[in-house]
């Protein structure tokens, strides 16, 4: 019994449990204690054991019950009171990291540069390759939209299946939704009030509408009737257009358009946020893909005659894949249009997810570009470790005495490791800054394959990603001094002897393959960057046949009702063509269905008349002065005249010397037939020499050449006239051709441009890639220069006494520090030769862009290997210079 | 001995309080006291004692420390802390007010009407 103050010399013992278990125990010892005083009490008044025992637990209560409930109240303590313990040590933590930081400005400072330079240059990637690669295709269940094209033998694939295979596939269970669409479209005149106005269009079978479950802000799809038509009126405008051209018109729905003179009625209007599901490749007008009125095409499974080819786009069914989808469909044709099939030059069918189909230029580059500036972080993690380390080692004696005061070692840990995460935070918000700063110069260089709506941001996703990377890099290039430095004793560390560099093994072998990895990876960089700049030189060389500054297109898309025969095309063009001679001279102009250097161009299926099996060739549709504009000699035979390209006359045929190759083998093609698609003949009459028309780094590919104003042109209102002009006067002479242009017609738009402007397009791609690699590269070559040489100064730091030693029996220090230097290049030699193995494999992955130039180049590579040769010289000598200075006297009186 | 009147709500915190202003007690003392303090009139269930200490300890009213008792046995001893101190002062004044006023009303004679 007791009562009163406590006696004298009770125990003190800790405050608060330690642990669940703890918790547990006593609150059992509490209750225990009390049982035990009230049991003793009853003792003593008079009670046997058992009898004071029964008394005394019915006087508690519900012992159980009880212990439950106060463990229940203890814990909910526990917990709080141990995160309040938890948050405050890490409060702490911060408040020596930042004390310490103050005390540390140098290397502070070089830590978060470095942090910045690789965070932010991941970042940007990052942001570039997520809005490429991450987006999601604005679709409900987009990850079931597939194409369908057909694959030849050779393995390309033909983005365009015929009508009759396409008749057969609607058949086919296995594909869902199946529907046609034209994702190039066509440009058409609308004739406005205020005047007329090209307009961008696209056509789509009535079940687009289903598959992509597009939302309608107003109005309904076209159906399979309305399709049906033999001209099909019903239009579905976009909700741009419908906003922006048409005033968002309330009536609009039935109301008539003329489009190329013909009318058509509005059946609905999109909502604003349906996309149309096209690349951002083709040459259309500048200012967005989006078609703005889609038109109807006639329905996959009731195709009318002019149908032609189809884009086909469709639903995997549930747990099916593309490749299963592939096979099962290559199977169904096979067996019941293998005919068809052959015809049409298809091997097989092929299936490609949409979001694939869409992402697919940028893909390869994008991941290499990822694995690369994972490389670049590499290296700012080894060379801030190092930092980081040198910094920790710096204070090892607080560390020794911490933990001879009773410092838990994971307490010093988790101190060390906070700093590494600080600084890594603050210098991957630095990070973020620059990225944010330079990302509208890197969006000016985007490629267009590379160009999404909306852009490449900064956006959450984005963020969190920087931050993971900057918590990331923290955790591992403190993790290592971490654990090195806290379990430093006490003794050791005041001595100062801690750490010395043993030869070969242990802790130096660990820092010799950090250096050889950092030089490796620098090493894969530089070898990327220098291949590529090495293409682009040689892509600035080429020469082509023409010079693309100086010819300036006319574009024209002539509206079909008043141009619907091609005669009355074809004088429109002509008198086009010569009102632009009379300006630019004779041999300066010609008409072309394609320009050179675009995007577009016609694949036709060929054969030699009597060859069984048809090859695809490029066909373009040009008039006689095309040859000489282009520079395109004749090397047999001759061209067509003016005269031979009319509508009436036999098809003529030129062909340059690949086409004349591929199809005839040698054997000399002049005079010989050749049969087109849909059975067309046509006479070969003369060979020209190859010329890149397809893109500046495109080898000349296989063309036959058809006469832009003869029967073989399907589409004669569709022309461009080229004017070569010799430079400075092309600015007045394209006002002038546009004047001439609507002095002919004046309800016809034209629209003027450049040729070279279609060539920067067509190398933004490498230049982008060449422009970020190279950015890595000098960062990873500068971090690795300067890591190798405070790695040295270090080194010789450490070995100062054994150095002076040396050198005061008797070593010329000249030599002693070519023995020096010597020894710190092997870990460099090592890592130039691993980094040079390893890129032989991985610049593989830049083939696609390299022009000219094999992966494996051996003018690069020596390149390489010079510039990290003298670099490591460099960073190796200078820090060893030290070494000369070296005055033993003073270095043994310290 | 009066018949368990059933203690209201709060009034076991104030009493454990005022048992604690004298000094640290164990929770087998702070039962000990209450009883003899009122002269064996007041039972109290033990089990409702302690979860009364542990509540106010959670509340921060009181302290607790392991520690030996006079029979040199571990027990948990309670403090009162500054917090607990004005918590206890606080009540003891609402209390007895409460109480003047019951009492008062409970002896009124005949219901009166002031006029």
């Amino acid at each position: 019994m007791k009562r009163g103050p406590l006696p004298g010399g009770f125990r003190r013992l800790l405050r608060m449990p330690t642990s669940v278990g703890t918790l547990n125990r006593e609150v059992a010892d509490e209750i225990q204690f009390h049982l035990q005083s009230r049991t003793e009490e009853l003792q003593q008044q008079g009670l046997s054991l058992a009898a004071a025992k029964e008394r005394a637990a019915s006087e508690y209560g519900d012992i159980e019950a009880s212990r439950t409930e106060l463990v229940a109240l203890d814990y909910r303590q526990f917990r709080r009171r141990g995160l309040v313990e938890f948050l405050g040590s890490v409060c702490q933590d911060l408040r020596v990291a930042t004390r310490t930081a103050a005390r540390q400005r140098g290397f502070v400072s070089a830590i978060v540069l470095t942090i910045a330079l690789g965070v932010g240059a991941a970042t940007s990637t990052f942001s570039i390759a997520a809005s490429v690669l991450l987006r999601r295709l604005p679709y409900p269940e987009s990850d079931q939209l597939v194409r369908v094209v057909g694959v030849g033998r050779t393995g390309g694939a033909y983005a365009t299946v015929s009508d009759a295979i396409a008749t057969r596939l609607t058949a086919s269970r296995a594909v869902r939704d199946l529907a046609g669409y034209d994702p190039y479209g066509e440009v058409k005149t609308f004739a406005r009030p205020g005047g007329a106005m090209l307009v961008r269009t696209a056509t789509v079978t009535p079940s687009f509408f289903q598959t992509f479950r597009v939302p309608f802000r107003s109005g309904r799809p076209f159906s399979p009737i309305e399709a049906s038509a033999p001209n099909p009126s019903a239009v579905v405008l976009s909700h741009a257009f419908w906003q922006a051209v048409l005033a968002a018109d309330p009536g609009v729905i039935g109301r008539l358009l003329i489009l190329d003179d013909a009318s058509y009625t509005v059946v609905g209007v999109a909502d604003s946020a349906f996309r149309f599901p096209a690349q951002p490749t083709s040459s259309a007008a500048p200012g967005g893909i989006e078609p703005q009125i889609l038109l109807a095409e006639s329905p996959l499974d009731a195709p009318s005659a002019t149908a032609g080819r189809r884009f086909l786009v469709g639903r995997l069914g549930p747990g099916t894949s593309a490749a299963s989808l592939a096979a099962e469909l290559t199977v169904t044709l096979k067996r019941s249009a293998a005919t068809t099939l052959r015809e049409d030059g298809v091997d097989q069918i092929g299936v490609v997810t949409l979001a694939e189909d869409l992402s697919e230029g940028p893909r390869t580059p994008l991941v290499m570009l990822l694995g690369a500036v994972a490389f670049v972080m590499c290296i700012v993690c080894i060379n801030v470790a190092s930092l980081f380390s040198a910094k920790a080692r710096a204070r090892q004696v607080e560390f020794a005495v911490r933990r001879a005061l009773g410092a838990d070692r994971t307490r010093l840990i988790r101190q060390l490791l906070t700093e590494g995460v600080l600084l890594a935070l603050v210098g991957g918000l630095l990070g973020v800054g620059l990225s944010y700063a330079t990302l509208e110069t890197l969006l000016k260089l985007l490629p267009p394959l590379y160009r999404t709506t909306p852009p490449a941001a900064i956006n959450t996703a984005v963020l969190l990603f920087s931050l993971g990377l900057s918590v990331l890099s923290g955790l591992v290039f403190a993790a290592g001094p971490a654990v090195q430095f806290s379990g430093v004793e006490l003794m050791s560390a005041i001595k100062g002897s801690v750490w010395r560099p043993k030869r070969w093994f242990g802790r130096a072998l660990l820092q010799n393959s950090l250096t050889t990895s950092q030089v490796a990876f620098a090493v894969i960089l530089l070898t990327g960057t220098t291949l590529l700049l090495k293409s682009m030189m040689r892509v600035h060389q080429i020469t082509l046949t023409y010079n693309p500054a100086h010819i300036v297109t006319l574009d024209v898309v002539l509206p079909p009702q008043r141009y619907g025969d091609a005669a009355r095309a074809n004088s429109y063009f002509d008198r086009l063509e010569s009102e632009a001679e009379a300006l630019a001279g004779r041999s300066n102009v010609a008409q072309t269905r394609f320009k050179p250097l675009g995007v577009a161009s016609a694949l036709t299926p060929i054969r030699a008349s009597g060859a069984s099996d048809p090859i695809a060739v490029d066909s373009r549709l040009v008039s006689p002065g095309y040859f000489g504009l282009l520079g395109m000699e004749l090397r047999a035979g001759r061209t067509f005249t003016a005269a031979e390209g009319r509508p009436d006359r036999a098809i003529m045929a030129v062909i340059n010397e690949s086409a004349a190759r591929l199809i005839w083998h040698g054997q000399a093609p002049l005079g010989r037939a050749a049969v087109l698609a849909e059975g067309r003949v046509v006479q070969v009459i003369g060979v020209v020499r190859d010329v890149r028309e397809r893109g500046v780094t495109q080898a000349p590919a296989p063309t036959i050449y058809l006469p832009v104003a003869g029967a073989g042109n399907l589409r004669p209102r569709i022309r461009s006239i080229l004017v070569r002009l010799e430079g400075g006067r092309q600015g007045d002479v394209s006002r002038k051709l546009v004047e001439m242009a609507g002095a002919i017609d004046p309800s016809v738009p034209v629209t003027v441009s450049r040729l070279d402007e279609m060539q920067a397009r067509l190398i933004s791609q490498p230049r982008f890639i060449a422009v970020l690699l190279g950015t890595f590269s000098l960062i990873a070559l500068m971090l690795a220069a300067v890591g190798v040489a405070g790695l040295v100064a270090e080194h010789i730091a450490a070995r100062e006494r054994e150095l002076a030693l040396r050198i005061a029996l008797g070593a010329v220090p000249g030599s002693l520090v070519r023995q020096v230097a010597m020894e710190e290049a092997i870990p460099l030699a090592c890592g130039l030769v691993i980094g040079v193995c390893a890129s032989l494999p991985l610049t593989r992955l830049l083939r696609a862009m390299l022009f000219d130039v094999a992966p494996t180049d051996p003018g690069s590579l020596a390149v390489v290997i010079a510039a990290l040769s003298v670099s490591g010289i460099l960073a190796i000598y200078i820090p060893a210079r030290r070494v000369v200075g070296l005055d033993p006297a003073m270095v043994f009186r310290r | 001995m009066l018949e368990d009147p059933g203690l209201l709500h709060g009034t076991l915190d104030v009493l454990i309080l005022k048992t604690l202003s004298w000094g640290p007690r164990h929770g087998y003392g702070i039962a000990q006291w209450l009883k003899e303090g009122s002269r064996s009139a007041l039972s109290i269930e033990d089990r409702a004692l302690y979860l009364s200490l542990h509540r106010m300890h959670d509340r921060g009213w009181i302290e607790s420390e392991w520690g030996l008792s006079a029979n040199n046995r571990r027990a948990k001893f309670y403090i009162l802390t500054p917090a607990g101190r004005q918590q206890l002062l606080a009540k003891t004044a609402h209390w007895t007010r409460y109480a003047a006023i019951v009492s008062v009303l409970l002896s009124t004679t005949r219901a009166e009407l002031s006029p």
